[in-house]
């Protein structure tokens, strides 16, 4: 076998988002199939402060439904798949694993969108607004 | 016919006494090597190893206002590379052809032949073991100059590069070669220099080979009445410009490599011809990973009051063919490991 490097590459890593003090956890089960590269990382990390709207027992992304509203965000990057996913992967995935979310904070929102990677969108956007949500999101 | 098998049974011959023999070699051969100054040992427990680079990280916190939170200092990972090396070995063997043409010059006095034959392998022993010595330096002006470190197959000369990839800015190429005409040397040299200084720190000097400090010396300016510079003139208008003590490293020492699988040498230099680095102030540009050799191992616990060296060199015998050969076999598990931070070399051809 010959003389054998492999380099890691280093960079940022996820930071904590809370301005304030985060707490009130709850845990659900979040519907994993709904999730996207956009929520899930290479390592099949589930980024930190991704915000779900709640449905019955399950934790699902905000996509729109009139009156939803953000009911938690999870407090760091939980391990919900393999590593590499891709958006088929987790649309086909059907584990629903339980993770705990903070129901009640206050989110600096450059932080959220580096850690996610994308800016929250419309949906997430006008989840944090509507009655019921008890976390806040700073101004960019 | 005599044979090889007596070996063992000498107290001065054993793999023990050997390796304590050849372990007590200076490193650096008397001055000749310079891995010991410039890629100083470090013990490592196995041939798989971690490095992790240091990062050049200096946030700034912000001011806040009354009753609110400051800035987030968010944490960063230095860059990591796992390496695995295999071991360094040298060889040599006894046969029987030889043994029976010694035999015949001491007509077949076994206590001469066994005194000649002993007298020997003691030098064998270190012959080889400065041969591993001489893969260390080999591997580290590699590791340092290229950012690669190549596998030589000892049966036919193939080679396997590794690389450590570096970043690009540390190993540069001139775009111009700074001995064409219309170029001053000495002015990209400084300017070189100064780029290095701000991005790997102080500097002790640079190492070259002599040709590449014969240019810089003939571009450097002149002295009252057009008298060139000597040598020490120049380090010390150097260490003038730059305000720290400045040498050159002048390297022009040379190594046989065997460029097959065979026994024919070249005589090479070690240090590339048109590659300028820049020496950090501690000299240190790299460790180099000592790991343990598990045949000393087994010699540590049969002769525990030796004091052999666990990661050192370690011979073992191979007797074969009935005692009619003897292989003798110097082990090494020693790799170069360079500190990225302190590469800043340049190709000026």
């Amino acid at each position: 076998m010959p003389n054998v490097l492999t380099k890691i590459s280093g960079g940022a890593t996820y930071a904590d988002p809370f301005l304030g003090p985060a707490s009130h956890p709850a845990q659900l089960k979040v519907d994993v199939s709904a999730l996207t590269t956009g929520e899930v990382d290479a390592k099949g990390y589930l980024k930190p402060n991704v915000p779900f709207k709640r449905v019955g027992s399950l934790l699902k992304l905000c996509d729109g439904t009139a009156a939803e509203f953000v009911y938690g965000v999870n407090f760091a990057a939980i391990k919900l798949v393999a590593e590499n996913p891709t958006n088929v992967t987790l649309a086909a995935d059907t584990s629903d694993p339980i993770i705990a979310v903070a129901t009640i904070a206050q989110l600096q929102r450059d932080i959220c969108e580096d850690n996610l990677g994308r800016a929250f969108n419309v949906n997430e956007l006008a989840a944090f607004e509507r009655a019921g949500d008890h976390i806040t999101v700073t101004a960019t | 016919m005599p044979t090889l098998s007596w070996i063992e049974q000498e107290e001065e011959l054993t793999e023990a006494a050997l390796t304590v023999r050849v372990q007590q070699l200076a490193p650096d051969d008397i001055g000749g090597l310079s891995w010991p100054t410039f890629a100083p040992r470090v013990d490592v427990d196995t041939t798989e190893i971690n490095e992790i680079n240091e990062i050049d990280d200096r946030p700034v916190a912000d001011r806040r206002e009354w009753d609110a939170r400051g800035r987030l200092i968010p944490m960063r990972t230095p860059d990591q590379r796992k390496i695995e090396f295999i071991p360094i070995e040298a060889r040599d063997a006894i046969r029987e052809k030889e043994i029976n043409k010694l035999s015949l010059e001491v007509r077949g006095n076994q206590g001469i032949f066994r005194d000649v034959i002993g007298a020997r392998i003691p030098a064998r022993a270190d012959r080889l073991a400065k041969a591993d010595l001489r893969r260390i330096e080999v591997d580290y002006i590699s590791a340092w100059t290229s950012g690669i470190v190549t596998q030589v197959n000892p049966e036919n000369g193939e080679t396997v590069p590794m690389g450590f990839q570096f970043a690009s800015s540390r190993l540069q190429t001139a775009p111009t070669a700074w001995g064409d005409v219309g170029i001053s040397a000495y002015n990209e040299f400084l300017a070189w220099v100064l780029d290095g200084v701000d991005t790997i720190g102080s500097a002790a000097g640079v190492r070259l080979r002599r040709a590449r400090f014969n240019e810089i010396l003939a571009d450097a300016p002149n002295l009252a009445n057009s008298v060139k510079m000597t040598r020490t003139q120049l380090e010390q208008r150097i260490t003038d410009d730059l305000a720290i003590p400045f040498r050159f490293f002048v390297d022009e020492e040379g190594v046989d490599t065997f460029t097959d699988g065979g026994t024919v040498t070249t005589r090479t230099k070690r240090w590339p011809i048109d590659k300028i680095a820049l020496v950090p102030d501690d000299l240190r540009i790299a460790s180099t990973a000592f790991a343990p050799v598990v045949r000393a191992q087994d010699l540590i616990a049969e002769f525990p009051e030796a004091g052999i060296d666990v990661r050192g060199c370690t011979l073992y015998y191979d007797k074969e063919n009935g005692g009619r050969g003897l292989t003798m076999e110097m082990q090494l598990n020693a790799f170069p490991v360079p500190h990225e931070s302190r590469v800043w070399v340049i190709d000026v051809a």
